[in-house]
C-alpha cells in the first residue's frame, strides 16, 4: 500500500512537472516571434506630448532622434523644430488648367519628406479626370500615359487641405494631431497611437499610415528634417502633407512648387493682402473640394484658361 | 544687273553657307525645347534655382556664331509669314506653333530690325518681351504682373530678395508658346502591397518632351 | 467580511482547475487557441500592421468589424436585463445573470480587438485622462473608450456582487445593484449609440454617414445578442444540471424575431434611399450588393457574403415568425442563423463598404490576411474562455453547490477530480 501511494505521489508530481513544461513552452512558443523585436528606449516610451515639452526637453529628444536615425538607417541628420511665424496663415492655391498632370510634385515631395520607399507612401495623388466632371468616382489614380496631358482630361492633384475645420484632428482620441496657428495640420509621431481613426474620418483621403518600418536607401535620406513634418517617421503611426513645414516656416516654397514644371502652384499668407493667393481667391473662381463637407479648406483649386 | 537678281544671287549664297554652317553645328542647331523642363533635383534637397532657361538677347546662333537680325536684314527683305520661312529660318518654320499668330512680323520689327514691334508700330525693346505678348496675352499678362501666371521662385515671402519673377520667353519658346507634352512620374503606387522599385526608378527618369 | 471574501476567492480559484474531462478538454482547447492568436499577435506587433490586409484606402478591416458586433453583443445583455428588472419576469430574473455574463466576456472582446487593431499599443497609457491626453468630450473614440470601460465595470460589479451575496447565502441590499442595473440599461443603449456614432460622425464616408445607423445598430444587436444567448442556454442545459425554463428560451425568442424584423425592414429602408435616389453617394451599396464597374474591372468581393448574409437572415425570419420557431431544434438553427447572417452585415458588410469607393473614388479591395484571421480567432477564443470560466464559477453559485457553508459540493453530474479521490 505504502508503495503505491508512493508511486501515486510520483505520478502526480511527474505530471505536474509535466504540466508545468508544456505551460512553459505554450508561453514561450506564444511570444516566439517577440525575439526579433527591436526595442524602444524608456525615455521613448515615456515621451510627453508635444505641447506639453519644454524647449530643453525637445532638445533632448530632437537628439535621441537623431541618434536612432543615424543608427538605423546610417545617415547623419538634423532635426529642427521650426514655429509657425506670428500672424501668418498659409494657404495654397492651384491652377487646373495648367496642371498637366507630370506628377513632379509627387517625386519631389517623396524625396523632400523622407518618405518610406518600401512600402511606399505618398501624400500627393494625382487624379486624371475627365473633362467635363467633378465626379471624383471617375477618376484615373494611376494613369500610366506615356504623354501628358492626355486630351479629353484635367488633372487634379490632391494632398491635405489643412482645413479651417478639420475632421481629423476632432476625432483623434489623444490630440496627436492638430492645427497649428499658422494653419497646418500636424502630427506629433511620438504620441500617435495608430487607431486610423483620422484616416477614417479624412474626406480626401490625404493621410497614410506606416504599416511598417519605413524603408529608405541612406543616400536618398533627406537630412534637413524638421520634428512635426519630414523625420523619419517611426512604424505604426499616421503621417500627412504638412505643407513642408520645415522649408515654409523658413520663407522657402513647399517642395512641391518648387518642382512643378508649369507653375500651377501658388503658395503663400492669408494674412497678407497683397499676396499672390490674395489675388487669386479676389479675382479668380476659385473653389474647393468636397464644399459640402464644411471642412473650409486652405486650398483653392481654379480654371483661368 | 538688277537689284532684285542680286539679292536673289546673295540669298543662294547665304543658303549654301548656312547648309554649311548647320551641318558644321551639326545636332544642335536650335536651343533644345527638352532643355526649358529639365527638372533640376540635385543635391539634398531642391535647387531653387529656375528650371527655366536664361533670358538670351535676340541674336541669330549658328555654332559659336551670334549675329543680330540687323546684321542681314537691313540688307535683306524678310519672308512675312511663317510658312515663307526658308533656309536660314528653315527650323523656326520646323516647330513654329503660335495660333492664328502666323505673321512674323506681327511679333518683330519691320524695319526696326533688332526690337519687337508694338501695337501703333513703335518698336519694343529686345530685352522687353513681356510688353510684346501683352499685346494679345492680356488677361495672362495681368496675372504674370500680379505674380500668379508663372512659378513663384525663392520662396513665398514677399519681402524675400531672392524672389524672381521670369520672363515670358525664358518658360515659353515664343515660336511655339505652348509647353510640350511631358512623360508623367511613374504611377501612384496603389497600395502598400506593390513594390517601391518602379517608384524609385522615377526620380533618375529625365524629363522629356514630345516631338 | 474581506476574510470572507479573500476565502471565496480561493475557493473561485480552485474550483476554476475543477472539472471533469471535457470541460478539461474543452478549455484547454481554447486555450490553445489563445495561444496560436497569442502568438500571431506577437508577430503582428514586432513586424507593425503590414501582416494585415489593411491598406491606406481600407484602413479598418477585420478587427474593427468584429470589434462593432461584440459591442452589440454587450449591449444585448439589456434585452434580458430589461424584462428581468422593469417587468419583473421570473424566468428572465433566473437568467439575467448569465446575460450580464456574456456582456462582460463581449466587452473584454472587444477591448481586445480595439488594442490589437493599434498600430501603437505600446502607447496605450496616451489615453489615460491627466498622464495622458484624453481628447474627451470631442473625440467619438474617446467617448467609446468611456461607455464601454464603464459598461466593464457596471457588469463586473453587479455581477460580482449578486454572486458573491448569493455565495454568502444572503440577500443583496437593494440600493448596492438596483440603481446600478437600471444605469446599465441605460448605459447598454449608450454603448452602441456610441459605437454607431464613430462611424455615423464621419463626413466623408457616405455610406455611414447616416442617421439610421445607430438604430440599425441596436436592432441588429438584439438580433444577435440573444441569439447567442439561447444557443448559450442550450448548452448550459446540457452540460450542467442548471435549470433553465423554456419560458425563457421562447421570451429570447420573441425578442428575436421582432429584432430581426425591424432589422431587416431598416435595412430595406437604407436600400430603398440609396438606390431611388440614384445619386452618387450610392457608389458604396452598390459596390455591396451588386459589386462596382471600376475602370474596365468588377469589383465585387463582397457581393458573395453580403447575400449570403441577407438569406440566412430571412430564412431566420421565416422559422422565427412561423410555428416551427417554436420546437428548440429549429429556434437553434434560426439562432445560428441570425448570428453568421448580422455578423456578416454589421461587420464586413458595414465596416468595408464605407471605405469602398474611397473619399477620391478610388476602389481597393479588402481581404484578410492568415494572421489577421488568426488573431481574431485569438480573441473570440480568449472570449469564449472567459465565457466558459464565468460560468463554470456562477452555475454552482446559482444552483446553491458553491457556498460559503458547504464549500464547493458539486454533484456528481459535474463531477470532479477532487470530490473522486
Amino acid at each position: 500500500m505504502a508503495t503505491e501511494t508512493n508511486n501515486e505521489v510520483k505520478r502526480r508530481s511527474f505530471l505536474k512537472a509535466g504540466a508545468g513544461v508544456a505551460i512553459a513552452g505554450a508561453i514561450g512558443a506564444t511570444l516566439a516571434p517577440l525575439r526579433n523585436m527591436k526595442s524602444g528606449t524608456l525615455d521613448g516610451f515615456f515621451q510627453q506630448h508635444y505641447t506639453r515639452l519644454s524647449k530643453d526637453d525637445i532638445q533632448g529628444i530632437i537628439t535621441r532622434l537623431e541618434g536612432e536615425i543615424g543608427r538605423d538607417y546610417g545617415a547623419k541628420v538634423t532635426i529642427k523644430d521650426p514655429k509657425p511665424k506670428s500672424g501668418v496663415r498659409f494657404a495654397y492655391a492651384l491652377n487646373l488648367s495648367r496642371c498637366n498632370g507630370s506628377r513632379r510634385c509627387v517625386t519631389a515631395c517623396v524625396q523632400e519628406n523622407n518618405q518610406s520607399r518600401d512600402p511606399a507612401i505618398q501624400y500627393i495623388k494625382v487624379l486624371e479626370m475627365p473633362s467635363g466632371t467633378f465626379d471624383l468616382e471617375q477618376s484615373d489614380h494611376y494613369y500610366d500615359d506615356e504623354q501628358v496631358p492626355k486630351e479629353g482630361k484635367y488633372y487634379l492633384p490632391v494632398q491635405c487641405q489643412q482645413c479651417e475645420n478639420p475632421p481629423c484632428t476632432k476625432v483623434c482620441p489623444v490630440e496627436a494631431t492638430w492645427k497649428e496657428p499658422d494653419g497646418v495640420t500636424v502630427i506629433d509621431y511620438n504620441w500617435c497611437i495608430g487607431c486610423r481613426y483620422c484616416m477614417a474620418a479624412c474626406p480626401y483621403e490625404a493621410r497614410r499610415f506606416n504599416f511598417s518600418k519605413p524603408e529608405i536607401p541612406k543616400e536618398d535620406i533627406n537630412p534637413d528634417m524638421g520634428y512635426l513634418s519630414n523625420r523619419i517617421r517611426p512604424v505604426g503611426v499616421v503621417e500627412k502633407c504638412h505643407f513642408c513645414l520645415h522649408r515654409t516656416r523658413e520663407g522657402k516654397n513647399p517642395a512641391c512648387l518648387e518642382v512643378c514644371p508649369t507653375g500651377a502652384r501658388v503658395f503663400g499668407d492669408l494674412n497678407d493682402p497683397e499676396s499672390e493667393i490674395r489675388y487669386i481667391i479676389k479675382n479668380k473662381r476659385t473653389y474647393v473640394l468636397k464644399e459640402e463637407a464644411g471642412t473650409v479648406p486652405a486650398f483653392f483649386y481654379y480654371f483661368d484658361v | 544687273m538688277k537689284p532684285a537678281h542680286w539679292v536673289e544671287a546673295a540669298r543662294i549664297g547665304l543658303a549654301c553657307l548656312g547648309l554649311v554652317v548647320m551641318l558644321a553645328a551639326c545636332s544642335s542647331e536650335y536651343p533644345a525645347v527638352d532643355s526649358l523642363y529639365a527638372r533640376e533635383v540635385v543635391g539634398d534637397v531642391f535647387d531653387i534655382a529656375p528650371v527655366r532657361g536664361e533670358l538670351k538677347p535676340l541674336l541669330h546662333r549658328r555654332g559659336t556664331f551670334e549675329y543680330k537680325c540687323s546684321e542681314c536684314h537691313n540688307d535683306f527683305s524678310s519672308p512675312r509669314r511663317q510658312n515663307e520661312l526658308k533656309g536660314e529660318h528653315a527650323e523656326i518654320d520646323a516647330i513654329f506653333d503660335h495660333g492664328m499668330n502666323t505673321y512674323c512680323v506681327n511679333c518683330h520689327h519691320q524695319t526696326d530690325r533688332d526690337s519687337f514691334v508694338a501695337h501703333d508700330g513703335s518698336p519694343i525693346s529686345s530685352d522687353k518681351p513681356a510688353e510684346l505678348c501683352s499685346k494679345c496675352h492680356g488677361p495672362t499678362f495681368r496675372d504674370w504682373q500680379q505674380g500668379v501666371h508663372g512659378r513663384q521662385n525663392g520662396g513665398w515671402e514677399r519681402s524675400n530678395p531672392d524672389r524672381k519673377k521670369l520672363l515670358c520667353v525664358q518658360c515659353h519658346d515664343p515660336h511655339r508658346p505652348k509647353f510640350a507634352l511631358m512623360a508623367p512620374d511613374s504611377p501612384t503606387i496603389r497600395t502598400r502591397f506593390e513594390g517601391a522599385s518602379s517608384h524609385l526608378a522615377a526620380n533618375s527618369k529625365p524629363a522629356q518632351a514630345a516631338h | 467580511m474581506v476574510k470572507d471574501y479573500v476565502l471565496f476567492l480561493g475557493r473561485a480559484c480552485k474550483l476554476s482547475f475543477t472539472g471533469g474531462g471535457p470541460f478539461y478538454a474543452w478549455m484547454i482547447f481554447l486555450t490553445i487557441l489563445c495561444g496560436i492568436g497569442g502568438n500571431a499577435y506577437m508577430t503582428q506587433f514586432v513586424s507593425g500592421l503590414t501582416t494585415t490586409g489593411m491598406t491606406d484606402q481600407v484602413s479598418w478591416g477585420a478587427y474593427i468589424a468584429n470589434f462593432t458586433f461584440l459591442v452589440g453583443v454587450a449591449a444585448a445583455a439589456v434585452m434580458l436585463v430589461i424584462p428581468a428588472y422593469v417587468y419583473r419576469n421570473k424566468e428572465m430574473h433566473d437568467v439575467v445573470l448569465f446575460g450580464e455574463l456574456l456582456a462582460i466576456a463581449a466587452i473584454v472582446m472587444c477591448l481586445i480587438f480595439v488594442t490589437v487593431d493599434l498600430g501603437r499599443p505600446d502607447r496605450f497609457w496616451h489615453m489615460i485622462p491627466v498622464i495622458g491626453k484624453f481628447n474627451f468630450p470631442v473625440s467619438m473614440l474617446a467617448w467609446d473608450v468611456i461607455v464601454l470601460n464603464g459598461y466593464l465595470l457596471l457588469n463586473l460589479h453587479i455581477c460580482g456582487y449578486l454572486l458573491f451575496c448569493k455565495y454568502m447565502d444572503r440577500k443583496p441590499t437593494w440600493l448596492f445593484y438596483i440603481p446600478l442595473v437600471f444605469l446599465a440599461i441605460v448605459w447598454a443603449v449608450s454603448i452602441h449609440t456610441v459605437t454607431a456614432f464613430l462611424y455615423v460622425g464621419l463626413v466623408g464616408r457616405p455610406f455611414w454617414n447616416a442617421a439610421i445607423i445607430a438604430p440599425r445598430f441596436l436592432c441588429s444587436a438584439f438580433v444577435a445578442g440573444p441569439a447567442i444567448l439561447i444557443l448559450a442556454f442550450q448548452i448550459i442545459r446540457r452540460v450542467s444540471t442548471y435549470e433553465i425554463p423554456d419560458k425563457a428560451l421562447h421570451l429570447l425568442r420573441n425578442i428575436v424575431t421582432t429584432a430581426l424584423l425591424i432589422n431587416l425592414f431598416l435595412f430595406a429602408c437604407e436600400v430603398f434611399k440609396e438606390y431611388y435616389s440614384g445619386a452618387l453617394h450610392s457608389a458604396s451599396m452598390t459596390y455591396l450588393l451588386q459589386g462596382l464597374e471600376h475602370h474596365g474591372h468588377t469589383y465585387n468581393a463582397l457581393v458573395p457574403w453580403i447575400w449570403t448574409a441577407l438569406v440566412l437572415e430571412v430564412v431566420a425570419m421565416i422559422i422565427l415568425i412561423t410555428p416551427l420557431g417554436k420546437k428548440l431544434g429549429y429556434l437553434d438553427a434560426a439562432c445560428l442563423f441570425c448570428i453568421v447572417g448580422v455578423w456578416i452585415e454589421k461587420g464586413m458588410g458595414l465596416i468595408i463598404p464605407g471605405f469602398i469607393p474611397t473619399p477620391l473614388g478610388n476602389i481597393v479591395e479588402y481581404l484578410p490576411t492568415t494572421n489577421e484571421l488568426l488573431i481574431c480567432m485569438g480573441a473570440w477564443a480568449f472570449g469564449i474562455l472567459i465565457y466558459s470560466w464565468m460560468l463554470r464559477l456562477a452555475i454552482p453559485i446559482m444552483s446553491g453547490q458553491f457556498s460559503h457553508e458547504k464549500g464547493i459540493a458539486l454533484s456528481m453530474s459535474s463531477a470532479s477530480e477532487g470530490e473522486m479521490k
